[in-house]
């Protein structure tokens, strides 16, 4: 037989199924959403690297000159190498169904079967590739361009010639960090494919895999020298120099960063799921202070009543997590599946996590632990005397604070109303609580739209190093002039420029690389460069052998400073630079320069020529940049110019804002979670608040209020609250706008965030809160309106 | 045959009435507020309770009635039948030609806050509202006043039950006598018909209960109709009809106030044992010299005590008005009856009777009914003797000329 007290535990527990669910239910959804962002770290930190390491990944990679298999196989030999593998990077043009051209990047292997180095991936059962046949990459990229398996693509070489390449296999390189998201859509052809589209075969791209630590960038760097000594010994120039440590995911850091911010987000979840634990344990508390005065008249100590109030406490814990560890185990791995699409990595298979399992089991336990204790030694502390003449049910003395002083001298409202004022602020310390919940949630919510439009600014500002409506490139250089002449045949178009692009390395004093960078020239006027400066100044027209380099160069040279100087190798060619300005450039890791087209094009011995051409038009609206990108193309080729590529200028923008929308997704869910926290809370207050005031209720009925009077008794007061933690959440969502723009920004673009708020969140969460608040009002209110008088007002 | 009656003087015939004890088992389709075969039974977990067990009532308008029973014999759940707080497991309740418990909670809830007011014991004021805003609240609800009326109508509310200079305080700060005096305010705040009030005073001293008291009796004089539940005994008087509850039925009040040293377990043991009667006027109810064995009470009219004189005339002795019992001392003596009794000639007379047996029950198990009844006996039959004694020394009147129809 039990034991009557824990009888009693049992029927507290059963009795009251609508209380106890809420209690369970804002465990679970907290415990839930921890459980899912960590078991997600664990499963896509794992697998991430796993893939990564499966994937055996270049220490080395180098742009060079073209090459072929004897230098290939010289290379293998040497003993600092552990294998080298060649391959050959070429970028040609393709359209979609609507006929729109977009750039294509192509990788030819020797051996499809025998990739060594950046193994990948095949997703589709592809089996062998073949000649004149394409594997695509499996990615967002190409999804966005509706790219399947089976299509025909259309190429065309750089004499107009077409070429249809059937998509044969679907592979997935998953070396390629943010690859995956942004540049062209890449695909695999064979060598001798190469030379069916008017390309030689031979290679310009070197992988990499030394001998020795593997994860020591030293080592890795000294063999890079010895490699490029080799390469420059041989007549080849390196263009490019990339050193990666096999520990390190090139995606890595940025994961880690924002599975941080997601986990922070948890944890507070958490937290305010305690806060609603603690008001409606405190709740529970004081329906049962009889209940403890009797218990103490029968000879219970303190010690026995807490005892017992602490086993319901972890039975209601035990029972959310029946329902939050299943949940947060298929939402851990469904949030790591869905990050494979973004990041380009295969899950090792479905699988429950242990840390994240005992994690939640300990934060469970320990937070309603912790919320329920004050309130459960609160109540078990009450005197028999107390727990029999304590205040209960509406028939308390509405002590007279400053709230009730000023809710006092309203006039000419309705009494029905006032009564929903006066309630609403009755009990003070759950009002608060209640409205912590529900007003952090509404900050968080509002904060995350304030985050999108901050972020998305943050990209704009990249965009203002390539204001061009459009981007035109050749396969070949032509005169300047050449190109204004022709363009200007098209209306629409209304300034144009030609540009130079070099890879570039920065380099030690020794003469070996420190690190690479992108050098832009555009020409010492143009109009399509609007740079944010952070020291110095910009380019002036007379300017020769000046750069202005992004802060990013702080990172590896803090010392650089307008009037320093730095060693560039560009297009093989070594020379100090002088560093006039520093400008702000959000883009990862990477390093960028700018120097005037006038001199560079002068350095590299190609005065008054360009492959690339940067236009502006009379109207920016990407429609009408792919129109008039859509006739330029046509245009020239007509003319006979070998086109490569003309791209509308806002693509580029659009494509990087599609992985912030990712982001922002998932910030939006936990967002709603945690609003979803706040109106559990609320409508645990409002059920609360009616089951103390079933004597109100009672009274309000006798002296004739119907349905509606009683229904809009509880509504109002749900609006109420949900109108006062609007407020509140309104203006807490400005600071946590900052902190969360700050802490993503660093993350991703390794640059404070832009402090920046948009009407939309505001209003969209003014919407939901009104929802939320009427909703979580109407059980509580058709309760009270289904109590009988009776019932509530106990006669005889 | 006809009785000769002797007219000789014109005082001795009934004059002047009393008010009829109304209660009609069967109910009075006349009435204001009528209870019919009202059955309340309550599922427990020891079983069916049946609290209340086919209950006939009816209340008058401009009436004050008070309900009176002990504790547990379901006043207050006539109360809340009434005041539709609680639903009967059978039976209607009509309210002005209203059946109001074939309205739904919502509905019944309007048509309350416009027709009855309700006064709880213990106040039932809401606490965080002024006495005046208690007050005002039912006419926010029912919206029979402008916003403006109500202000000052709550205030001359308050006013009439002497809290006007209270009116902006809070429950918690005043009396209770002054939250029941703000309750009755309140409750009349829609000027309703109905007042119906469940113990009152219950947690008054006697002198705020008094003025409580005394506020009911101005309402009724104004003409509305109250039903008051009440312990006290000294509030019942002040009211014009009590109803005595017990074990979930009514006992016939005409017994209650004429055997009033019956306990309520006797008194409804009686009344299930009633017989009803109606006599035209002049008919004779009891004949003198013919055997009675039924214990009479008058319910309504008025009945005439006539005595046979030894000449064969007829001398009339008293009025028998609403509330006397006669026919005990037949019963007492076991002789034919000492007396002629008949319905008055103004208008036709209802008594109730209890039969031999239940008489002799009754008698057997109450002393103080033996004692009362064996009194009672005593003085009437000195009065037949001493009033047929004075009256044969006077002149003999023609027999004639005086017929009862």
């Amino acid at each position: 037989m039990i034991k009557p007290s824990w009888r009693k535990v049992i029927r507290d527990l059963w009795d009251d199924k609508a209380r106890s669910l809420l209690v369970i239910i804002s465990i679970a959804i907290g415990v839930f959403a921890l459980g899912m962002i960590a078991g997600s770290h664990v499963i896509i930190s794992e697998d991430m690297d796993a893939s990564y390491e499966a994937s055996n990944p270049a220490n080395i990679k180098l742009v060079t000159d073209p090459f072929d298999y004897d230098l290939e196989e010289t290379i293998q030999r040497m003993p600092e190498i552990q294998d080298a593998q060649g391959r050959r990077e070429i970028t040609v043009r393709t359209r979609t169904e609507e006929g729109e051209w977009y750039s294509l990047d192509l990788i030819a292997v020797e051996d499809f079967s025998d990739i060594r180095i950046n193994k990948l991936v095949d997703t589709a059962g592809s089996g062998q590739l073949g000649d004149n046949q394409i594997f695509l990459e499996d990615n967002k990229k190409s999804d966005a361009r509706n790219l399947n398996l089976g299509d025909q693509l259309e190429i065309e070489l750089g004499d107009g010639t077409l070429r249809q390449i059937p998509v044969m296999g679907s592979i997935r390189d998953e070396t390629s960090g943010t690859g995956n998201l942004v540049g062209n859509v890449r695909g695999y052809i064979t060598l001798d494919t190469l030379e069916w589209l008017h390309y030689p075969e031979n290679f310009n791209q070197l992988y990499i895999t030394v001998n020795g630590d593997k994860n020591d960038k030293t080592h890795i760097q000294q063999v890079s020298n010895l490699l490029e000594d080799k390469l420059n010994k041989g007549g080849r120039k390196v263009y490019r120099t990339e050193i990666l440590q096999r520990n390190q995911h090139p995606m890595g850091s940025i994961i880690e960063a924002l599975l941080g911010v997601l986990l922070v987000m948890g944890i507070l979840i958490v937290f305010l799921s305690g806060s609603l634990i603690a008001n409606t344990l405190s709740a529970l508390m004081n329906q049962q202070m009889r209940q403890i005065g009797v218990m103490k008249l029968t000879g219970a100590r303190n010690y026995d009543i807490i005892r017992m109030y602490v086993m319901l406490i972890l039975i209601f814990a035990l029972s959310a997590l029946a329902i939050s560890i299943p949940l947060g185990v298929l939402a851990a791995y469904w949030l790591s599946d869905y990050a494979t699409g973004f990041i380009g990595f295969s899950l090792q298979g479905f699988r429950m996590v242990p840390i994240s399992i005992i994690l939640q089991i300990v934060v469970a336990i320990l937070v309603t632990l912790l919320a329920g204790l004050n309130p459960v030694i609160h109540g078990a502390k009450v005197t028999i005397h107390q727990a029999f003449t304590g205040s209960s049910n509406g028939e308390e003395i509405v002590k007279e604070g400053a709230i009730e002083r000023v809710l006092g001298r309203m006039r000419g409202i309705s009494r029905i109303l006032l009564i929903s004022l006066r309630n609403t602020f009755r009990k003070k310390k759950r009002l608060a609580l209640t409205l912590f919940t529900l007003s952090l949630g509404g900050a968080i919510f509002i904060a995350v739209f304030n985050v999108q439009v901050a972020l998305n600014l943050q990209m704009e500002r990249t965009m203002r190093y390539f204001l061009a409506d459009v981007n035109l490139s050749f396969d070949r250089l032509y005169r300047t002039e050449t190109i204004a002449q022709a363009l200007e045949q098209i209306p629409g178009i209304s300034h144009i420029e030609g540009w130079m692009f070099a890879n570039g390395e920065i380099l030690n004093e020794d003469g070996s690389t420190a690190e690479n960078i992108y050098v832009f020239a555009p020409p010492s006027t143009s109009k399509l460069v609007d740079p944010l400066l952070l020291e110095g100044r910009w380019l002036l027209p007379d300017d020769q052998k000046a750069i202005t380099v992004n802060e990013n160069i702080w990172g590896d040279f803090p010392d650089v400073h307008p009037g320093s100087t730095l060693r560039l190798k560009i297009n093989g060619k070594e020379d100090d630079w002088l560093v006039v300005g520093i400008f702000q450039f959000t883009g990862a890791d990477n390093l960028f320069a700018y120097t005037n087209y006038e001199y560079l094009a002068q350095y590299l011995n190609i005065p008054g020529q360009a492959a690339v051409y940067r236009i502006a038009t009379s109207n920016h609206d990407i429609s009408f940049q792919k129109s008039i990108s859509s006739q330029m193309d046509s245009y020239l080729k007509e003319e006979g110019f070998q086109v490569e590529l003309v791209e509308a200028g806002s693509l580029t923008l659009d494509t990087v804002k599609d992985y912030i929308e990712v982001l922002i997704v998932v910030l939006l869910i936990l967002a709603l979670l945690t609003a979803l926290v706040g109106s559990i809370g609320l409508a645990g207050t409002l059920s609360m608040n009616v089951l103390e005031r079933t004597r109100e209720i009672g009274i309000l009925r006798a002296i004739g209020a119907y349905d509606w009077i009683v229904l809009r008794l509880v509504i109002v007061e749900g609006l109420i609250i949900g109108l006062i933690s609007y407020i509140l959440g309104a203006l807490l969502s400005f600071p946590i706008t900052n902190i969360l723009s700050n802490i993503i920004s660093l993350a991703i673009f390794k640059s404070k965030g832009i402090f920046a708020f948009t009407i939309q969140g505001f209003i969209i969460w003014l919407g939901v809160v009104i929802i939320l608040s009427i909703l979580a009002s109407v059980i509580p209110a058709r309760n009270a309106t289904r109590m009988t008088i009776r019932e509530v007002l106990a006669y005889e | 045959m006809e009785i000769p009656v002797d007219n000789l003087n014109p005082r001795q015939t009934c004059q002047g009435r009393q008010r009829p004890i109304l209660y009609r088992p069967e109910g009075d389709d006349t009435a204001a507020l009528q209870m019919r075969r009202i059955v309340k039974t309550y599922k427990t977990a020891a079983g069916d309770v049946t609290v209340l067990k086919g209950i006939n009532a009816d209340f008058y308008q401009g009436e004050f009635v008070s309900l009176v029973g002990k504790s547990g014999s379901g006043k207050s759940t006539i109360v809340n039948m009434i005041t539709g707080i609680d639903r009967p497991t059978s039976g209607k309740v009509f309210i002005n030609n209203v059946d109001i418990h074939s309205l739904n909670e919502s509905n019944m809830a309007k048509w309350r806050g416009r027709n009855l007011g309700i006064i709880f014991q213990f106040y039932q004021l809401l606490p965080m509202l002024s006495l005046l805003e208690n007050t005002m609240l039912p006419m926010d609800i029912a919206n029979l006043y402008t916003p403006a009326e109500r202000i000052s109508r709550a205030m001359d509310l308050l006013g009439m039950v002497g809290l006007a200079e209270f009116a902006h305080q809070m429950p918690g700060a005043v009396s209770g006598g002054q939250q029941q005096a703000a309750a009755v305010a309140r409750a009349i705040a829609n000027n309703p018909p109905f007042i119906i009030a469940d113990e009152p005073t219950g947690n008054l001293d006697s002198k705020t209960a008094e003025s409580v008291i005394g506020i009911f009796e101005k309402l009724v004089e104004q003409g509305k109709t109250i039903v008051m539940v009440t312990h006290d005994p000294a509030i019942t008087r002040r009211t014009n009809r009590t109803m005595l509850i017990s074990d979930g039925e009514i006992i016939h009040p005409a017994l209650s106030r004429a055997f009033p040293m019956l306990n309520h377990s006797q008194l409804l043991q009686a009344t299930h044992q009633l017989s009803y009667h109606k006599y035209n006027p002049g008919e004779p109810i009891i004949r003198q010299g013919q055997n009675n064995n039924q214990l009479y009470i008058v319910t309504s009219g008025q009945a005439r005590v006539h005595v046979e004189r030894s000449d064969g005339s007829n001398v009339f002795i008293t009025c028998l008005q609403p509330g006397s019992y006669f026919g005990e001392i037949e019963l007492i003596r076991q002789e034919p009856a000492v007396a002629t009794i008949l319905a008055d000639t103004q208008e036709p007379v209802e008594a109730i009777s209890l039969n031999q047996e239940t008489y002799y029950t009754l008698h057997a198990q109450s002393s103080v009914l033996q004692n009362t009844l064996h009194k009672t006996a005593q003085e009437r039959l000195r009065e037949n003797i001493a009033v047929r004694e004075i009256l044969s020394q006077k002149k003999p009147v023609d027999h004639d000329q005086t017929k009862l129809a």
